[in-house]
């Protein structure tokens, strides 16, 4: 069984909806390629993700920066609501935040969860550029500790995405640090692996119970030893499988971590243990 | 010479002004504005110059304003070519200061170049806290080096903000002392803080004080309100670092200028503050 933890979703009408760079950055930087750049319809997803042996994956509302400024963009959650309801056994929500909805925010976080099923929430910091252990973030990791849902933010680097709007890096593992302190029973999942900080990323979620890595937006071959390494021994409960799709197909992204010097136990844990404890899938 | 009086910080308020602000739903400044003889009617730039007339107001700075980060709700802009025009219909009685929005970069480096060198623009203008920083943040610096470069003060909104449009929550982030941190690297960086820095006025006093190219517009505030520091400062140690400003059409001229004449400042402050410092400071022709 595998899980894609951390998935996009990419249909026609949504491709069309997201701003200019996005076409430039998928097909220029992540050298994205082939069909899915027209946007794949609901049942191709699903299709697309069996063959390449994935059951589950968890589709992102994501919020990319304040509304209004170019080049901000979000999915809005009743489209991922409906995609959950047409595909139950596939499809779980991720409730995106934008920290500036403030208590409009945590409202919608709590009625996503509540009302639709979703399993937990997706924060992309850079976007609103404020490192994650801004204050401005805080009401959020509260309400999520309320709902018992585990929140997935991109740690590491983050890209240039629109060439006229660059972001700085704020996804440092130390703020990363600094929540798990003040939040110790939030589930935090630090996505896109946090390279090049991945060492300091490992080190913070061996310090804290309930820090989790999703090894999601990079080639697994890229992985490094030393990530492949605490997932097979001392860090084997803590790293989850994803994909960022369309980021990573997903036929690569499994072919690539089972060609991975892992044992059995390790990549059942990585591939959908881990993300089922995590998010309470079972 | 000394019946010369030049208001130092004007924003338009014609229809253009009027209609950027429509949403600006703000209840705290509708409650200050209710007094306002002007309420939220429009006055254009030739109204503007009667009023000017009647209360004998030989000049005034003109804005081309840029409040808030571009595509949020409420932000607003002057566009500079229309600052120009006014300047160019009424010589001598309106000079331009170039707005700056922190996140235009090189481009917007290079508008205020360009109103100053092409068009005669005497300053630039900031508000900082409208995009979210404080004046001493770095993104800021590449504008306080030109301004220096042209040899142009620049006008920085200091003290308090308020919430005008409520999607737009403007962190009060304008200290005085942020000027201080500014002028650490950058001794030589004319200044010139609005507002009188209300409620830090003290804060500002200390600043200016300390550094002889940070000055203080009292516009906005009666300067009645805030104090014998300020008042102090302006008819002694201060007397050539305090620059006029009505905050017009806030408050009507005849209000303003009734207002301090009853402070009855000595007769080497009062020039100073309505006109000699501005005309030293910004060069202008009287």
């Amino acid at each position: 069984m595998i899980i894609d933890a951390v998935c996009n979703m990419f249909t026609p009408e949504i491709y069309r909806s997201r701003p200019e760079w996005t076409r430039k950055f998928h097909t220029q930087k992540m050298k994205v390629a082939g069909a899915v750049l027209d946007g794949v319809t609901i049942s191709d997803h699903v299709q697309l993700l069996n063959q390449a042996g994935i059951s589950q994956a968890l589709l992102i509302a994501a919020k990319l920066g304040r509304r209004g400024l170019e080049d901000s963009w979000e999915l809005d959650a009743a489209t991922v609501a409906e995609a959950c309801s047409a595909e139950p056994d596939v499809f779980k929500g991720l409730i995106g935040i934008n920290p500036f909805d403030s208590v409009k925010g945590t409202k919608e976080l709590e009625i996503f969860v509540k009302n639709y099923g979703f399993v937990g929430a997706h924060l992309y910091p850079h976007w609103f550029e404020e490192a994650p252990d801004s204050r401005i973030y805080y009401p959020f990791y509260a309400k999520c500790i309320e709902l018992n849902v585990p929140i997935q933010m991109q740690v590491g680097r983050c890209q240039r995405y629109a060439h006229e709007r660059p972001m700085r890096n704020v996804g440092f593992p130390a703020a990363i640090d600094r929540v798990a302190c003040h939040f110790p029973e939030l589930k935090l999942v630090g996505i896109h692996v946090g390279w090049p900080w991945t060492e300091e990323m490992i080190s913070v979620a061996d310090k804290h119970e309930n820090v989790f890595i999703g090894i999601d937006a990079y080639a697994p071959k890229y992985l490094g030893d030393s990530l492949v390494n605490y997932i097979n021994s001392w860090g084997m409960k803590k790293v989850i499988f994803g994909t960022d799709w369309p980021v990573i197909p997903f036929d690569r992204a499994v072919r690539e971590t089972k060609e991975l010097n892992l044992s059995q136990e390790a990549k059942d844990h990585l591939f959908y243990l881990n993300t089922q404890r995590i998010y309470g899938l079972v | 010479m000394s019946n010369l009086i030049i208001d130092v910080s004007v924003h338009l308020s014609d229809q253009s002004a009027k209609t950027a602000q429509a949403d600006w739903d703000r209840p705290l400044l509708n409650r200050v504005h209710t007094k306002h003889t002007f309420g939220s009617d429009p006055i254009s730039v030739d109204e503007q110059i009667k009023h000017m007339d009647v209360a004998g107001i030989t000049a005034a700075l003109l804005v081309a304003t840029k409040v808030g980060r571009l595509g949020l709700k409420g932000s607003w802009r002057v566009d500079p070519e229309v600052v120009l025009a006014a300047t160019k219909k009424y010589p001598n009685r309106f000079f331009g200061l170039v707005g700056i929005d922190p996140f235009t970069g090189m481009t917007g480096v290079k508008e205020l170049e360009k109103y100053v060198v092409d068009h005669g623009f005497v300053g630039a203008h900031v508000v900082p806290h409208w995009f979210g920083m404080s004046p001493d943040d770095e993104r800021l610096f590449p504008f306080y080096a030109k301004c220096l470069e042209l040899d142009i003060p620049i006008q920085i909104h200091i003290g308090s903000a308020l919430i005008h449009t409520p999607s737009q929550q403007l962190v009060s982030l304008a200290s005085p002392n942020s000027l201080d941190e500014i002028a650490y690297t950058m001794p030589f960086l004319k200044m010139v803080a609005t507002n009188s820095g209300w409620p830090w006025v003290e804060e500002l006093v200390s600043a200016s004080n300390k550094h002889e190219n940070i000055y203080v517009v009292i516009d906005k505030h009666p300067v009645s309100n805030l104090g014998w520091p300020l008042l102090n400062y302006i008819q002694s140690w201060g007397t050539n670092r305090v620059l006029f400003g009505a905050d017009f059409p806030s408050r009507k001229y005849e209000e303003v200028l009734d207002e301090i004449d009853s402070l009855n400042l000595p007769d080497k402050a009062k020039p100073r503050l309505f006109a000699q410092n501005a005309i030293d400071l910004y060069k202008l022709p009287f």
